[in-house]
């Protein structure tokens, strides 16, 4: 069964097509909310409640627009901005991402050795950049399906992606040690 | 996508939207690398996962207000099975859309779970049934939610045979007396218990189409008029073939493997009557599958036979044989009895939580692997999921619950044999779940209930008590914490010595 069947029978009531829905996007949403919050009990809290909304919402869905992942994903980021925009002292914050140190969120601890190397370069970038570069290089999106995420073309997903790209490369000696030295371990 | 091809296709994007970028591969390559290198482990919780899963499912049903869709069950490939009849054979064809259309609503089996709520307290009268003195026990773990204890020890010496026997004490049997340290609320006044609605087809189409049957010189089924298809049971005739048994009445399907057209590893022992033969028959310990192993071809034949598994959590394995094991002593280890069959469940759910047996295990979809033939030969535990619901009075009484814990069941026979001592095993914190219990109505017919239940994980036991019991399962209904006895246990009487 397509997948446009599938939001056609949710949205007229059927729980079993939904059901099936959540079971193809649910690893992929989890992980895009946890590379954004960096918090595993956060990102399970999250992704509940962005597939709730999303059977709530189902029936909004046009026929011209039954495209459910980047209706799915704009939930799930616009799920993680309010988390950390509902709190005063990140009215600005739009993933974990913007927020310096250590103790402002929980973050889990095995993650910050992981993005050790990356960290420096991602917190530099302004959201969209950066939701660019995980969907594609962490989540291997398609450009026409990040562009509807983000809410710009796919030309202009890849030309921000490619600027991106020549800003990281500009630490070259730094990164290609860290390279070397995971090669030996 | 593996690694390298993902960085070859990022590459090859980022030089078509910036030639020049092709100029400083040596560079790209590995910050692309190094991105994906870093890359977070994000793989979500499958226990979370499913529970989630489940949460929707029953969130989009009330949405839905209770018109499902009808179960994925009879969406088996049924098409055409013989059933032979002392000779004569009867061909039953059970086309999925000829059987669709004829049955009416009220006789449908449905699988996927429902819940009607009834507005009147009490509905179901007493959770203990028409007579308090009989009950019908639970439908697995020692019939009755008693702990599973080994009682095969006595506290009574026993003589040994033959001249110049020798007297050997047996080991003690100690009562285990189960107490969890921490606190406990109770302060539900009322919880609401469900009723299964057994499935019906007394006025089906399919009771009229087999009591049409003539059944040649044998017997005419015409001359039974109003008759009713209470079960049908199939089979396969292939090799490796299932036989399907369908109870309407209960509203229950098992499969099972069709034993006549499975291979019998014992048939040449009993043949050849060769010494050790069913010695070097039995089941090793590196034959045992791993869990993964089970439950992917338990995932398997669910899908490819359309058994839903709506309502039911994810697979576990069962792990009984197990818990015995790593209990038992260096030299029962050593001459360990491994099973021939693993067992997956698939735990039943209902409102995000699971339901138990009393006995402590979970009640769901049974899936039993075949160790040796590495098939799955039976699925049980497939019942219709329409439940109606009502209010009866919480259990808030703290030492009431302890007290039915320190036993290891709500169920109370009266005092036990004052002698016999006790040990403390130590059991964690509950969590919420339901308990499944099945009571008898006036004809003796038993009627499920799922009662809302605390389930205490058995943690710490004793070495000198044997218990293979998981967890210790107490309703939370008031009306099931009444005295079962009628009288004090008589105390135990010396044998012959």
């Amino acid at each position: 069964m397509s997948e446009q069947e599938l939001i056609r029978l949710a949205q007229s009531g059927d729980a079993g097509a939904f059901g099936r829905l959540y079971e193809s996007y649910a690893d992929p949403i989890y992980a895009f909310i946890y590379y954004k919050t960096h918090h595993r009990e956060t990102a399970e809290d999250l992704t509940s409640r962005v597939f709730m909304k999303a059977l709530e919402h189902i029936g909004s869905l046009t026929p011209a627009e039954r495209a459910f992942r980047p209706w799915i994903y704009t939930i799930a980021r616009n799920a993680v901005i309010d988390h950390y925009r509902t709190r005063r002292e990140h009215a600005d914050i739009s993933d974990a991402w913007d927020i310096a140190g250590d103790d402002d969120i929980p973050r889990d601890a095995e993650l910050r050795m992981r993005l050790a190397t990356v960290q420096e370069y991602l917190k530099q970038l302004d959201p969209v950049q950066r939701d660019i570069v995980l969907l594609r290089v962490w989540q291997d999106l398609p450009y026409e399906q990040i562009a509807a995420i983000v809410g710009k073309t796919p030309d202009n997903c890849k030309m921000i992606f490619s600027r991106v790209v020549r800003r990281m490369r500009a630490d070259l000696a730094v990164l290609l040690a860290l390279a070397l030295i995971r090669l030996h371990l | 996508m593996n690694t390298r091809s993902h960085i070859e296709q990022l590459l090859a994007e980022l030089y078509a939207a910036d030639p020049t970028l092709r100029e400083r591969e040596g560079v790209l390559r590995p910050l692309l690398q190094e991105l994906l290198a870093s890359k977070p482990d994000a793989v979500m919780d499958p226990a979370f996962r499913e529970l989630v899963r489940q949460r929707l499912l029953h969130r989009a049903r009330s949405a839905a207000g209770g018109q499902f869709s009808w179960s994925a069950f009879f969406n088996m490939s049924m098409n055409k099975y013989i059933y032979t009849v002392g000779g004569a054979v009867i061909a039953i064809l059970f086309a999925i859309p000829i059987l669709t259309s004829l049955t009416r609503p009220t006789a449908e089996l449905a699988f996927t779970p429902s819940i009607e709520k009834s507005s009147a307290e009490r509905a179901f009268g007493s959770l203990k049934g028409s007579t308090e003195s009989s009950y019908v026990g639970g439908r697995g773990g020692g019939g009755g939610g008693a702990p599973a204890i080994d009682v095969s020890a006595t506290s009574r010496p026993q003589s040994g045979g033959g001249g110049g026997g020798v007297t050997m004490p047996a080991p003690e049997y100690l009562m285990p007396k189960f107490v969890y340290g921490g606190d406990l609320e109770l302060t539900d006044a009322k919880v609401t218990v469900l009723r299964r609605t057994k499935g019906n087809l007394s006025q089906g189409a399919l009771s009229r189409l087999v009591g049409s049957f003539d059944l040649g010189s044998m017997l005419n089924l015409k001359s039974f008029p109003g008759m009713s298809v209470w079960s049908v049971s199939l089979a396969q005739d292939r090799e490796y073939g299932y036989s399907v048994f369908v109870d309407f009445a209960e509203g229950g399907v098992s499969v099972m493997q069709n034993w006549q057209k499975w291979p019998n590893p014992y048939a040449a022992c009993s043949a050849t009557n060769a010494p050790n033969c069913y010695e070097n028959l039995r089941i090793r310990q590196e034959q045992l599958p791993s869990d993964g192993e089970v439950i992917a071809a338990a995932d398997v034949f669910l899908a490819e036979h359309g058994i839903s598994r709506d309502g039911y959590g994810a697979p576990e394995i069962m792990k009984d044989w197990a818990i015995a094991y790593e209990r038992a002593s260096s030299t029962e280890r050593a001459n360990w009895y491994y099973p021939e069959q693993v067992m997956a469940v698939y735990p039943m759910v209902i409102d995000g939580l699971p339901v138990y047996e009393e006995g402590g295990q979970k009640a769901g979809i049974m899936v039993a692997y075949d160790v040796r033939a590495k098939r799955i030969t039976s699925v049980t535990g497939l019942m219709t999921r329409q439940y109606e619901s009502s209010s009866y009075e919480g259990q808030t009484d703290v030492a009431a619950v302890r007290a039915a814990l320190a036993r290891g069941s709500w169920r109370d026979y009266g005092q036990m044999d004052p002698n016999l001592r006790s040990a403390e095993v130590a059991v964690g914190a509950p969590q919420r779940g339901w308990m499944r219990t099945t009571i008898p109505d006036s004809i003796g017919m038993g009627t499920e209930l799922l009662v809302p239940a605390l389930v205490f994980p058995i943690e710490q036991v004793p070495s000198n008590i044997s218990i293979w019991q998981q967890s210790i399962v107490l309703p939370l209904a008031r009306e099931l914490y009444t005295s079962q006895s009628n009288g004090p246990v008589m105390p135990l009487i010396d044998g012959p010595r």
